[in-house]
């Protein structure tokens, strides 16, 4: 056994904890607050498995995670926090329903949408890479700069541009047939963005980890003083990340509306982007990984919304075991002794063999 | 458009900038304080979320509107100290547990409002107080002045008083020196003894007094109840106000007065059916030009000093 | 003893040896008089840093005591040193910037009035100690707008305004101007009038014999001698501290020089603080030559490595590889020209600590032809090229994905030369090659690098041990704060006193001789 493992180990160790105590305290708040405990309890962990249609809000809900964890991992393994990818996200939907409502033929129409939700992402996503490389500006809050930004360039197209004054409420008129992604599985809403994203795993796993780009990605963010005197082009290698990873969340944007809405409601920035930092957290940026933690997210949302439809517990208590899980896998000094105590032992035997 | 001018140069118009401003100016100076102590707090939006729902909640279990302020920061700085157990004491990374604290706040209120009140979107069946309005003698009288300046909620006249309070705590106070010392040189604050983890806590602990009173006038002042995730991104705007302030407390104030106007503006645009949309992004894309134009303006002033330093050196050398 | 008692300080027998095996100070006895300038000189990793942190209670002792006034001490920690009198100016100065003179000198300690800074009573006694000592420093000024010597003096005032009376300068003058570091030794002299007792660790020999009493040396963590500095030569106190020479046993066959393939002329590189860092120099380097820069550290090696490198820019001159002038051009163009760097700080430049072994010989080359095809990484090709280079360089670990992080010192230091050595690089950098490694991996790089020579690559060999430079170099230049004192192109005909000598500053061959090593 080597370092290495003993770190994996730990971390999927810390990953477990976080897990299980944020779901033991949100059983306990569950238990303080409910007349049902257990009526919540079963429906929250049980209720997400118990239909064919409810098993497939999950896998629905999945999709859009799955992409934006994967953008944020590229970006995350060159230790870029860029929080534009919530505006990113929204921007590329928008530009998408845009493309959705003007006529094309059947299969270039939704190609065309998501190609173009892409490049949108990418735009948004390299631009606090761009302000940090050019002028040192701190990306956390140019992002953010940004996402009220695009909140409110997407409030006035959505409002003067996609606006359907016959539908009654905010939204887009609706969509060409011809943009509608294909049901996947019959009984649910499940569609062909799952197959997308699956690919997308796959891509951004050989990019990630067998690619030249993606070594250079890895050994900027591991050590960039070691990138520059290895000959890397350092902030090319940043811009070259933000923009892979922009896109593939603009294709999530797009292929989200496509497979899911026949209009564009959004009228706030929707959570995915977060959602995707979440996944990245959790998976530790590995792209193999992110499925796994976009799933459990899903998972944990429908069990709460079945929760609160079949009890008295609000399905917000989701938030709970998300902030803890968040806090606590990012947590260094959590178990570090634990880590020293194991690198060492294995460093002992190692010395006597 | 034409009456959209004619209502900004009228006293409603600055009186509501007014009432918009606070809640962004006191995130700001919350965020201000961690900033300069080497935190980049972007929890401050929760806090304030949890601080408007006590507040509430505060105020109408004991039927006092201080006993509901006091509840509002002590819920603001429990949350911020939860931030610093993670941060500090566990080394969790800051921006994200910045944002699981955003996430928990978002859904956490509504799930407390909902156990409390079983109703999701706002407080209203809570029969909580509004804090009082001051109506300041003599200057009321005074004819426009006394529009402007008078009977605004005791908050806003409390956030101005933070300012000044801000600027003699960074500049004169020991904690400020020693908060900006953690913050610039963490090395050198250990060489003459400063508990580098203390200090940060105290920052923290005065960013959640600050933005509990932000949220404090949110939810009992600004609106006289609490709804879901009413804090709206003003934490956000906080941070982009004291970027854009350049990180001092008078800067501050006047960047959170930009947003504020802005804000105000754009309300008026909404009332007469006009895009508000490039009024409301307006302050935000000053921010990011604000920005630039600072990096420029310190590229060259670097550049400027190390050029004359490498004079005096050279000179000092050939003297030799 | 009755000498001992009346020392202000005296640390005895102290012995430290770290964790990791590595005995920084044995049996080491360091007196200090009150009222004195008394010098700590040694080489570095002779342990003068360790001596200090054990008095300063950041590092406990094996074995030893340490007596103050009298009285037996233990320091947990830099807060009761600083408490007990004892105030240390390190070399890398802890100053806020964007506060000013007086905040800085009193931060920690502020003197207040309602809860209040008195910002006032602090400009007063920053003042009135500055008047005191004659360390002239406007109270109100911020610390970015100082220059380096008018930093330092910040630093002394603050560690007179907690009270020390003894004061450590760690290399105070490696930073300084001629002009600063006489008006410096003048501020020294008067503290020492007024009872104010001054460590002062230095290598410039000059400077100590000028303001210094008594010295103590210490070679290889131990102390080899203490006297006054009026009973002592220079040239004594240099072979004090550089000792006998030492062989190494590295064997080679005479050069064969060819043409240079690396040239430098008139090569001026500025530090971060504007300062001529490398001032002027030129040199060449021939194929299938050693040219080794023999030089106390801190005299613009670092710099000089750096802007070779094309790691910083440099302010004027020509740095040619292979007939290229590198001016512009990136750090992957120059390693393109047939260049290789080991560099001096193995885990921020060398390696990637968290990425596995194979990972770590391909930095420079991955994205070529047969390392990746389409923009994939090869990596059957990459593995089996990193397992013959794990057996050619003798790289200790349970297999080539193993993260470098876990391997010893001396491995990763193979790892590094590994990949620099098999690029078959024209010109080859090796900076401090085997700083920190055990004598086995130290003794397989000098191997490795007269191996290099032998198949025509131009080798510059920067170092600080001076036997190394000694035994692998075929030629010899000194670098001396920022320029070339002396060349020697034939190193046989050196030694280590002769070069301590050039090193320490006391020499300085003449301009025709040092012309030589350019090779026009």
């Amino acid at each position: 056994m080597n370092s290495r493992n003993i770190e994996n180990l730990v971390n999927i160790l810390k990953t477990l904890m976080a897990v299980v105590v944020s779901y033991a305290i949100a059983a306990v708040i569950i238990m303080l607050v409910s007349d049902m405990p257990q009526q919540a309890i079963s429906s929250f962990s049980m209720g997400p498995f118990s239909t064919l249609r409810r098993f497939g809000n999950v896998i629905e809900g999945m999709i859009p995670i799955i992409f934006t964890g994967i953008g944020v991992s590229i970006m995350l393994s060159i230790r870029f926090f860029n929080l534009a990818v919530s505006g990113a996200f929204y921007m590329s939907a928008i530009i998408a329903s845009a493309i959705a409502l003007i006529p094309m033929s059947v299969g270039l129409h939704p190609i065309v949408g998501i190609f173009l939700g892409g490049i949108t992402g990418a735009a948004i996503c390299v631009l606090p890479a761009l302000l940090k490389a050019k002028w040192g500006i701190n990306e956390v809050v140019s992002a953010l700069m940004f996402n009220f930004v695009a909140t409110f360039i997407g409030s006035y197209i959505l409002r003067f541009v996609l606006f359907d004054p016959m539908a009654g409420f905010m939204a887009s008129r609706v969509f060409q047939d011809t943009v509608r992604l294909p049901l996947l599985i019959q009984g649910t809403r499940v569609h062909v963005g799952l197959i997308l994203a699956g690919v997308v795993t796959v891509f951004a796993y050989i990019f990630l980890y067998h690619s030249k780009w993606g070594y250079s990605i890895r050994m900027t963010g591991m050590n960039k003083s070691f990138a520059i005197f290895s000959g890397i082009g350092v902030s090319w290698a940043t811009i070259f990340a933000t923009v892979i990873g922009g896109f593939i969340v603009g294709v999530g944007g797009a292929s989200e509306m496509y497979g899911m809405f026949t209009r564009f409601q959004w009228t706030d920035l929707p959570t995915t982007g977060f959602d995707g930092v979440m996944v990245a957290a959790m998976a530790r940026r590995n792209p193999a990984l992110i499925p796994i933690a976009a799933f459990f997210l899903s998972y944990i949302r429908v069990g709460a919304d079945i929760m609160a439809r079949s009890s008295d517990v609000a399905q917000e208590i989701v938030a709970v075991i998300q902030a803890i899980i968040i806090m606590m896998i990012g947590a260094e000094a959590l178990l570090a002794g634990l880590k020293k105590r194991a690198i060492l032992k294995n460093s002992a035997k190692e010395v006597n063999v | 458009m034409e009456a959209a001018i004619r209502t900004v140069f009228t006293m409603d118009f600055l009186v509501s900038s007014i009432r918009v401003t606070t809640p962004i100016l006191l995130c700001a100076l919350g965020v201000l304080v961690t900033n300069k102590a080497g935190i980049m707090n972007i929890g401050i939006e929760g806090m304030m979320l949890f601080a408007a729902l006590f507040g509430v909640i505060g105020s109408a279990f004991t039927q006092s509107a201080l006993v509901g302020l006091l509840c509002a920061i002590a819920a603001s700085v429990l949350a911020g100290w939860i931030f610093a157990f993670f941060t500090l004491r566990l080394r969790s990374d800051i921006l994200l547990t910045g944002l699981a604290l955003s996430i928990l706040a978002q859904g956490g209120t509504i799930f407390i409002l909902y156990v409390i009140t079983g109703d999701k979107s706002m407080s209203a069946s809570l029969n909580s107080l509004q804090l009082p309005f001051i109506t300041i003698p003599l200057i009321k009288d005074i004819p426009i002045l006394g529009a402007l300046l008078s009977g605004h909620n005791i908050i806003v006249y409390l956030s101005l008083i933070c300012v000044v309070a801000m600027h003699m705590l960074m500049n004169k106070m020991p904690l400020g020196l020693r908060i900006r010392c953690v913050g610039e040189n963490p090395a050198t604050a250990g060489s003459v003894g400063i508990d580098v983890n203390m200090i940060k806590l105290k920052a923290i602990t005065i960013s959640g007094v600050l933005a509990g009173l932000a949220g404090a006038y949110l939810s009992m002042g600004y609106l006289p109840w609490f709804t879901g995730g009413m804090t709206a991104g003003r934490g956000f705007m906080g941070i982009a106000a004291q970027n854009l302030g350049n990180v001092v407390p008078l800067g501050t104030l006047i960047a959170s007065f930009i947003f504020g106007m802005a804000e105000a503006l754009a309300n008026v645009f909404v009332l007469l059916h006009v895009p508000h949309e490039f009024v409301r992004m307006t302050p935000f894309v000053i921010t990011i030009a604000g920005l630039i134009v600072v990096s420029i303006h310190r590229t060259r002033k670097e550049r400027k000093r190390k050029l004359s330093l490498g004079k005096r050196q050279a000179a000092d050398g050939n003297a030799e | 003893m009755v000498f001992e008692l009346t020392s202000i300080l005296a640390m005895q027998g102290i012995t430290k040896i770290y964790p990791n095996g590595l005995i920084a100070n044995r049996d080491v006895d360091f007196m200090v008089e009150k009222g004195e300038i008394h010098a700590l000189i040694g080489e570095n990793g002779a342990g003068k840093t360790t001596l200090m942190k054990i008095l300063f209670g950041a590092e406990q002792p094996e074995r030893g005591t340490v007596h103050l006034r009298g009285e037996p001490i233990n320091f947990s920690g830099p807060m009761e040193a600083i408490k007990a009198g004892i105030g240390m100016v390190y070399q890398h100065f802890m100053l806020v910037e964007s506060m000013t003179v007086a905040e800085n000198v009193v931060l920690g300690l502020e003197p207040c009035k309602w809860g209040l800074i008195n910002i006032e009573e602090a400009q007063r006694r920053t003042l009135e100690i500055s008047k005191q000592y004659n360390l002239n420093v406007d109270p109100k000024a911020r610390i970015m707008d100082l220059s380096i010597g008018q930093k330092q003096k910040v630093e002394i005032l603050k560690v007179l305004y907690r009270k020390a009376e003894i004061l450590i300068l760690d290399e105070p003058t490696a930073v300084l101007t001629p002009q600063e570091t006489r008006e410096l030794f003048v501020q020294l002299k008067e503290m020492k009038e007024k009872g104010i007792t001054v460590i002062f660790i230095s290598h410039k020999l000059k400077e100590i014999v000028e303001l210094c009493d008594r010295l103590t040396v210490l070679r290889r963590g131990e102390s080899v001698a203490r006297a006054s500095v009026a009973g002592i030569t220079e040239s004594e106190i240099s072979k004090l501290m550089l000792g006998q020479e030492v062989q190494l046993g590295v064997e080679k066959e005479s050069a064969k020089p060819g043409a240079p393939s690396l040239r430098v002329k008139n090569l001026i590189v500025r530090n971060d603080e504007g300062r001529n860092a490398v001032n002027d120099i030129s040199f060449g380097v021939r194929n299938g030559e050693i040219l080794g820069i023999a030089g106390v550290e801190g005299n613009g090696q670092t710099e000089l490595a750096m802007a070779i490198s094309g790691l910083t820019k440099y302010a004027a001159g020509i740095v040619e590889i292979a007939g290229k002038d590198i001016r512009g051009a990136s750090v992957r163009g120059i390693r393109e020209l047939g260049f290789s760097h080991i560099p001096e700080d193995r885990m921020t430049y060398g390696a990637c600590a968290f990425a596995g072994v194979y990972e770590n010989l391909i930095s420079d080359r991955y994205y070529k032809k047969g390392y990746s095809k389409y923009g994939l990484l090869q990596s059957n090709h990459i593995n089996s090229e990193g397992d013959e280079l794990i057996s050619g360089y003798y790289i200790k670990c349970r297999s080539g994905r193993e993260p470098v992080l876990s391997l010893s010192g001396g491995n990763i230091q193979k790892v590094v030369v590994a990949r620099e050595c098999s690029a078959v690089p024209g010109v080859l950098l090796a900076n401090q090659p085997t700083r920190g490694i055990d004598v086995m991996a130290a003794g397989f790089v000098r191997r490795k690098l007269i191996a290099m020579r032998d198949t025509g690559a131009a080798i510059l060999l920067i170092s600080a041990d001076i036997d190394e430079v000694l035994e692998v170099s075929d030629s010899i230049i000194v670098m001396q704060n920022g320029k070339i004192a002396a060349y020697f192109s034939d190193a046989t005909q050196a030694t280590a006193e002769i070069l301590g000598e050039y090193m320490l500053g006391l020499k300085t061959q003449t301009t025709e001789e040092i012309r030589r090593v350019f090779h026009e």
